[in-house]
């Protein structure tokens, strides 16, 4: 009987313990550790299968999708920004890849302590696009988001994310726009779908960032080390005020959505 | 009352104040969405003028610009060809963040060499407006090239026509917006009333479905409670029947017990009773026995007694 209690206790110990979430200085350790300043988006991976542009409407999903990457950098500067990081502009951005010769893949796993020399770069942020998909007629984004250090080339952070672009009906059925939905597609001149894509990198982009340790340069850094840090694996759709929610995904599922055919 | 004008007050300044600082971000705008999608000259002559109007309004109202900017909108002049202004603006973005010096240091030697080891930072926003982008790049130098000098009247009156121009074009500006917003307002409003002709509506259905929910709780309620009465009628039945069962077995149980109990009472009597008789007549036995012995006994000694009597006569 004394050994049953034991036995439950420790399982309810162990449960308890798995359901609290992780804190900032648990996930983004080395992060803290090298306190990074400047930070250069490199050009984001496109590696979402396209669909047949002879198909039906196939042309202008081609097109969105090719949108969509271009606008992703854009997402991302503002909020870095406002953690306090010195972020690299667009155009120089752009100037600063045309000049060097490697790719995406080889800056993944490469050396790049070059950016550190070059251009005082302290660490570089790779976002790829991995799946554009359709659920339950809201638009689905499977995107992966790394921050590499140029000093040690360690990984400061990554994480894994599924974002939903619910679409939210009426009465009768039809598709309802918000209303800052509308507002953002009239401001950046893009269509109601383009919008919809655009929009949910915005908001996936933003709470990724926003959840970074506040920068070295600033004087709340390490103000923040017990907060509550993301999971590597992330859910984030959309409710019905348009805001974002998260929650945790399984490495299984985001794998299986992601890569399985 | 006066309590509250002057909370009135003090909330509205406050506002203001911090309308004052806000800067503008040219990821708000979609420029630099339209130069990655095509990136041609118009488009980066269309980001420059954004990013030079971007300046212009932190400028005026005394914003800080945003890190970075400066830096962009050099870019965008080198590759435009403004080559002196571009290295002047990069000088100015190194001077405000730190950071920023080994990268522009860098992208100065890649796009405008000749600046290399230039340090100003006298820096003016260039009025692109005057320019053709549409037309290739060695058309666009020479348009860019210094204009043949002219007499002060001569400048004036040109001075003159520019500020008519820019202020014709601000108020063309300015209608625009009006009429932009007149649109916008206009299409909010019929947006506003569409959206609540649906609200009617969805509350309407919701109402309904609300209220057949209800009734269908209702009448699953009701349905519970009947089979819930059926079931403990009939647990009940069952109970006093197996209550009833038990009462007449616990009888017929106590009536065996009573016989068996009764039979054992009486064999055991029977055999008191033999036992008894048993007794009686070992007893009658033994006293016969010893009566028997008692009379042997007495006619041995009556016989001794007369054999002594016949000894004593003989003698």
């Amino acid at each position: 009987m004394k050994h049953h209690s034991l036995y439950i206790i420790c399982i309810l110990l162990v449960s308890l313990s798995s359901c609290r979430q992780t804190t900032k200085i648990a996930t983004y350790g080395d992060l803290y550790t090298e306190a990074p300043t400047t930070i250069y988006l490199a050009p984001v991976q496109d590696l979402a299968p396209r669909p047949d542009d002879r198909t039906m409407g196939g042309k202008e999903m081609v097109r969105e999708y090719a949108l969509a990457a271009n606008y992703l950098p854009q997402t991302l500067a503002t909020p870095l920004l406002r953690q306090g990081y010195y972020v690299l502009p667009q155009l120089v951005s752009i100037q600063i890849a045309q000049a060097e010769s490697r790719s995406i893949p080889q800056l993944l796993n490469g050396d790049l302590s070059s950016y550190q020399q070059d251009y005082n770069i302290d660490a570089i942020l790779f976002v790829t696009i991995h799946k554009w998909s359709v659920q339950n007629g809201g638009i689905v984004a499977y995107l992966e988001y790394a921050l590499r250090s140029t000093k040690t080339g360690i990984t400061l952070m990554h994480c894994w994310v599924k974002g939903h672009k619910r679409n939210w009906v009426n009465f009768h059925g039809e598709s309802v726009p918000l209303t800052s939905d509308n507002e953002f597609a009239v401001e950046m001149e893009l269509s109601d779908s383009e919008a919809q894509r655009c929009l949910l990198l915005l908001q996936v982009s933003d709470i990724i960032i926003r959840n970074l340790p506040t920068s070295s340069s600033r004087r709340q850094f390490r103000d923040d080390l017990y907060k509550a840090a993301n999971p590597t694996y992330l859910y984030m759709f959309s409710n019905e005020t348009g805001e974002m929610e998260v929650s945790p995904l399984a490495l299984e599922k985001f794998e299986m959505e992601c890569f399985a055919e | 009352m006066t309590r509250h004008i002057l909370l009135l007050l003090l909330a509205t300044a406050f506002l203001l104040s911090g309308c004052g600082s806000c800067r503008y971000l040219i990821e708000d705008e979609p420029l630099l969405l339209h130069y990655r999608c095509e990136p041609d000259r118009e488009h980066l002559a269309g980001l420059a003028q954004g990013y030079g109007e971007i300046i212009r309004q932190n400028q005026e109202d005394e914003a800080v610009s945003q890190p970075g900017l400066f830096a962009d909108y050099a870019a965008s002049l080198a590759l435009l060809g403004f080559r002196e202004e571009s290295s002047r603006w990069f000088n100015r973005e190194a001077a405000l963040y730190p950071n920023a010096a080994p990268y522009v240091a860098a992208l100065k030697r890649l796009l405008i060499l000749e600046y290399a080891s230039d340090t100003s930072t006298d820096a003016q926003v260039v009025d692109l407006s005057a320019f053709d982008f549409s037309a290739p790049a060695d058309e666009l130098s020479l348009q860019a090239a210094p204009a043949p000098k002219l007499t002060p009247q001569e400048k004036k009156a040109l001075a003159k026509e520019k500020e008519k121009a820019k202020k014709e074009k601000a108020k063309a500006k300015k209608q625009a917006a009006k009429e932009k917003a007149k649109a916008k307002k206009e299409s909010e409003r019929q947006k506003a009333k569409d959206r609540k002709a649906a609200d009617k509506a969805k509350a309407q259905a919701q109402k309904e479905a609300e209220a057949a929910k209800v009734q269908a709780a209702k009448e699953k309620a009701l349905a519970k409670k009947a089979e819930q009465e059926a079931k403990e009628q009939a647990k009940k039945q069952a109970e006093a029947a197996k209550k009833q069962a038990a009462k007449e077995k616990a009888i017929a149980k106590k009536a065996e017990q009573e016989a068996k109990e009764q039979a054992k009472k009486e064999a055991e009597q029977a055999k008191k009773q033999a036992e008894k008789e048993k007794a009686q007549a070992k007893k009658a036995e033994q006293e016969a026995k010893d009566q028997a012995k008692k009379e042997a006994e007495k006619a041995k000694k009556e016989a001794e007694k007369q054999a002594e009597q016949a000894k004593e006569s003989e003698e």
